[in-house]
């Protein structure tokens, strides 16, 4: 008896002190491990953060991030380029607080060459960096892209610098959800400067606020409008994005939406590649606009509001008038999208996928029915969307999900929609997995298992090409395989006119040959396969005879609608069509355009030409 | 027998209770799922199973001592694996050197299966949690089986059963699972879907199989121990990871022959390679650290 008390006793004191162990570490792994963060006030002469900037049309828009000012310290910044070796000062702005930023706008900027810039503050402060030339001659132009910076790890971000100067990219994109702390931004953004502000201080940057950066879990904005998923604080969503987005071209359209929110989607041209930046959170139906009870007596059974375990028939979730865009932003697309001038190719960046890619989520691997937070919702806006999108042969990319894929998009037809390449996280803390029910479509060996056509939770169609899941197994002993997590890059080449992704992970040196793409990547797909759609009759062919690469576009003359534009590569071009008609083409160069109206849809063998000469028309 | 019963019962309630604790520290909670539930249940209930099975015999006896030992294990196993795999991360091409093995497995076999199973699983459990991981109960619970197994060597002892018994069951396991490899070596990779092919794994299980018995000549005039701990080491690992891989088919949605093929052989043969290799050197260690320090074995 004695003994096994003696036992038990021991037992229940290595069990309290087990307890006390994995307390005592869990401390240790919030203070000693994690570095010192929290830092919003420094010397004088370091108070300039970071800076982001882009240029557009000759308008150069930079953004110094400062941290905190003293109260009687100067609310002026200066703008300086170098010229002729010597520092010139071209603007002036003033600090905006609660924001503590300054945004310059210099107009009739010269992007033909690169320009030294220094900015300002008093007279210790200053951050020096490089404004690039537009590569308006690179046949290549390389984007990289970043998503999901998880507060689970808060310290510097070595890896990702050291390959992202390798690969000198000529525009740097993070989808969102660059913050996770959702009540304090200036820190936790002072915090992701000093992360990434060695390669955004050299290149221009998109940057565009997801849910986790304006303070939601998930976000459903309906127009700014109260309500389950919207907007929590508008004074904090306006901080954030001015934080985040005052870098950007001016908005296309900068009417607030509900409670003052500002809008930031607008256009980038940069490298003759036609960038449209969207907000695909702001105008996202909330999910109240389902009828949750008819949804349960017809047995969809919900984990949690936006969370459906069982889901006898996707169609019970959609909504034809839910929104996903909104008209505001399809509008812009519709112009977008027929509008060429100084692009050869076109890239959609916004936040999320449109289609639910994941199948499996968080630490217990809940396989849910359908996530209402993912971009597949409202079905019918999606495909509106996408409708937008493939007139202008853009490929999609975004982040958002934890989850690096890439995907064709569907709206009628599988791959009649464009490409999508979403980023694997830079800091993984909640996995999901691409983990479709039932046998793989492949087992050929280096492929990827459930590659191919799937509906998606909601119905939509979509084409599975690649897919990084985390991979926590005890025997790979790398945290980031582990997590899934990585950057994307993404490479247009104006020349051949392809498009490739690549997915790489962190924690290795790209150009060492063990460090290997997430298996699946990389992908080159061709600009014209971003409308895939299959042609049911063709239009003649279209035979430039004194201009290269001009713009086609091709419209419905029975109903008005354009059907697509297109920057062709050479001189000749045999439209394609989806409906048997007549239709009008309209073929332009930089300043000349010549309209042919009427023209017959063909069937694809019998085949007729048109020359068209737009130079001749100036004369 | 009731108080045995009584601590064995502790045991499992101690790793239950830490793994609650630790799923709060790192602020997740627990999944109420049906099958990780019904998993971990069952997984408990056989081991109690296993328990009541032998408990007629003294590997059960949990006294102090005991109590001490499977302390030292689960912090020793925490130790070696968090060095190995936070901080060193050896490998030699696809094999990665994780010692950690044999904690389990010689504590089970030096001080019973009850210390055995705590050093696995309780270990397993707090390197998980301290290399930052998340931690799952089934592969905690079947870690602290590979040491759980080992414990159990006395009993051929006392029933009179030859070890070549043993020796012919498990050679007969790695060849069954390495002819099952060769026979259906491509499949989808259990995480990341990458279809692969896993020949690898047969040669490097037959590989493990040969040392074991190599190690067994040379080290059966030298200490009989060194062939057992191989033999029941083995088994222990076998039998683990052939749950968890099995487990998976439920848990995580693997196929059969990815569970079997992408899952069960690589680890196994990765287990095995590094217990063949290295708990002849920690048993060296240990007899030069027990005769300085006057430790007596149970075995």
């Amino acid at each position: 008896m004695k003994r096994t008390s003696r036992a038990l006793l021991f037992l229940a004191v290595i069990a309290v002190l087990s307890v006390a162990f994995i307390y005592g570490l869990g401390f240790l792994r919030r203070t000693v491990l994690q570095p010192k963060w929290k830092i919003t006030k420094v010397p004088e002469e370091e108070v300039i953060g970071f800076v982001l900037y882009t240029v557009d049309d000759q308008v150069l828009n930079l953004t110094a991030q400062l941290y905190q000012l003293e109260p009687e310290a100067d609310r002026t910044v200066r703008l300086e380029i170098k010229m002729d070796g010597e520092w010139e000062q071209i603007a002036t702005t003033e600090v905006w607080e609660p924001e503590f930023i300054a945004p310059f706008q210099v107009k009739d900027w010269d992007d033909s060459q690169d320009h030294e810039y220094r900015v300002r503050h008093g007279e210790k402060a200053a951050y020096t960096g490089l404004i690039r030339a537009n590569p308006l001659d690179k046949e290549e132009i390389v984007v990289a892209a970043f998503t999901g910076n998880g507060n689970s790890d808060r310290g510097p971000r070595p890896d990702i610098i050291k390959n992202i100067q390798r690969i000198d990219p000529d525009l740097l994109f993070f989808s969102g959800d660059q913050v996770y702390d959702h009540q304090d931004h200036l820190v936790s953004w002072l915090l992701w400067g000093r992360q990434f502000g060695e390669i955004t201080r050299d290149r221009p940057t998109v940057v565009i606020p997801d849910d986790h950066d304006v303070g939601n879990a998930n976000l459903w904005g309906n127009g700014g409008e109260p309500g389950f998923g919207g907007y929590q604080d508008p004074a904090y969503v306006r901080q954030v994005e001015n934080a985040q987005t005052s870098h950007l071209p001016d908005p296309y359209d900068p009417t607030p939406i509900q409670r003052g929110i500002g809008t930031y989607y607008t256009s980038l041209t940069w490298g003759r590649i036609g960038f449209a930046i969207l907000e695909d959170r702001k105008f996202k139906s909330q999910i109240d606009i389902l009828d949750r009870e008819m949804l349960e007596s017809k047995g969809v059974v919900f984990s949690r509001p936006d969370h459906i375990e069982q889901l006898p028939d996707p169609d019970f979730l959609d909504v034809p008038e839910g929104t996903l865009l909104g008209e505001r932003q399809l509008a812009f697309l519709e112009e977008w999208t027929a509008d060429w001038s100084g692009q050869d190719m076109k890239a959609v960046l916004s936040q999320a996928p449109f289609a639910a890619v994941a199948h499996l989520h968080g630490p217990s691997r809940v396989r849910l029915a359908a996530d209402l937070d993912s971009n597949g919702w409202p079905q019918s806006a999606r495909d509106r969307a996408l409708g937008k999108i493939r007139k202008g042969f853009a490929i999609m990319i975004n982040g958002d999900q934890h989850l690096a894929t890439v995907i064709q998009q569907g709206v009628e037809d599988f791959g009649d929609a464009g490409y999508s390449f979403s980023m694997p996280s830079v800091v993984n803390h909640y996995r999901r997995w691409w983990s479709p029910e039932g046998t793989t479509n492949t087992d050929e060996e280096g492929a990827l298992a459930y590659t191919g056509q799937y509906l998606d939770n909601f119905g939509n169609k979509i084409t599975m090409y690649a897919y990084a899941n985390p991979n926590p197994t005890r025997t790979t002993y790398n945290r980031w395989l582990s997590q899934g997590a990585g950057f994307g890059v993404t490479r247009f080449n104006k020349r051949k006119r392809t498009i490739t992704m690549e997915c790489w992970p962190r924690g290795c040196d790209i150009t060492d040959p063990t460090c290997e793409q997430y298996p699946g990547w990389p992908i080159t797909i061709t600009q014209e396969e971003n409308y895939g759609r299959k042609a049911t009759a063709y239009l003649p062919t279209i035979q430039v005879l004194d201009a290269d690469d001009p713009v086609i576009q091709v419209v419905n003359d029975s109903t008005g609608e354009t059907i697509y534009t297109l920057r062709i590569h050479g001189r000749s071009y045999r439209p394609k069509v989806f409906q048997k008609g007549t239709y009008t083409i309209k073929v332009h160069s930089r300043e000349n355009q010549v309209v042919v109206t009427g023209v017959e849809s063909l069937p694809e063998e019998v085949r007729e030409r048109i020359q068209i000469q737009l130079k001749e028309k100036e004369e | 027998m009731r108080k045995r019963t009584f601590t064995w019962l502790a045991v499992l309630l101690i790793f239950l209770l830490l793994f609650l604790v630790i799923k709060a520290v790192i602020g997740q909670g627990v999944s109420y799922k049906q099958a990780p539930l019904i998993l971990t249940s069952v997984s408990l209930i056989v081991l109690f199973g296993l328990y009541l099975l032998t408990s007629r015999y003294d590997i059960w006896i949990v006294g102090p001592k005991q109590v001490l030992y499977m302390g030292v294990g689960a912090g020793l196993y925490m130790l070696i694996r968090y060095l190995f795999t936070a901080i060193l991360q050896i490998s030699f091409g696809k094999i990665s050197i994780h010692p950690a093995v044999c904690i389990p497995v010689l504590f089970g076999f030096s001080f019973g299966p009850g210390v055995g199973f705590f050093t696995g699983a309780v270990g397993s459990l707090l390197a998980d949690f301290a290399i930052g991981w998340d931690v799952f109960p089934i592969w905690s619970i079947a870690t602290g089986m590979t040491g759980m197994i080992p414990g159990f060597m006395s009993l051929l002892k006392e029933e009179n059963i030859p070890q070549r018994y043993l020796s012919t069951l498990v050679i007969l396991l790695i060849i069954l699972s390495a002819g099952m490899v060769f026979l259906h070596p491509v499949v989808p990779e259990p995480w990341t879907g990458e279809i692969k092919d896993y020949t690898f794994w047969a040669y490097a299980l037959l590989m493990g199989g040969a040392i074991m018995i190599a190690n067994g000549y040379l080290m059966e005039q030298r200490d009989l121990n060194f062939v057992s701990i191989n033999l029941w080491g083995a088994l222990g690992i076998i039998v683990s990871t052939l749950l968890t891989s099995l487990g998976d088919i439920w848990l995580n949605n693997f196929s059969l022959e990815t569970a079997l093929i992408g899952e069960y052989a690589p680890y196994t043969a990765i287990d095995l390679l590094n217990l063949v290799l290295f708990a002849p050197l920690i048993m060296a260690a240990y007899h030069a650290a027990r005769n300085r320090l006057g430790v007596r074995v149970q075995s």
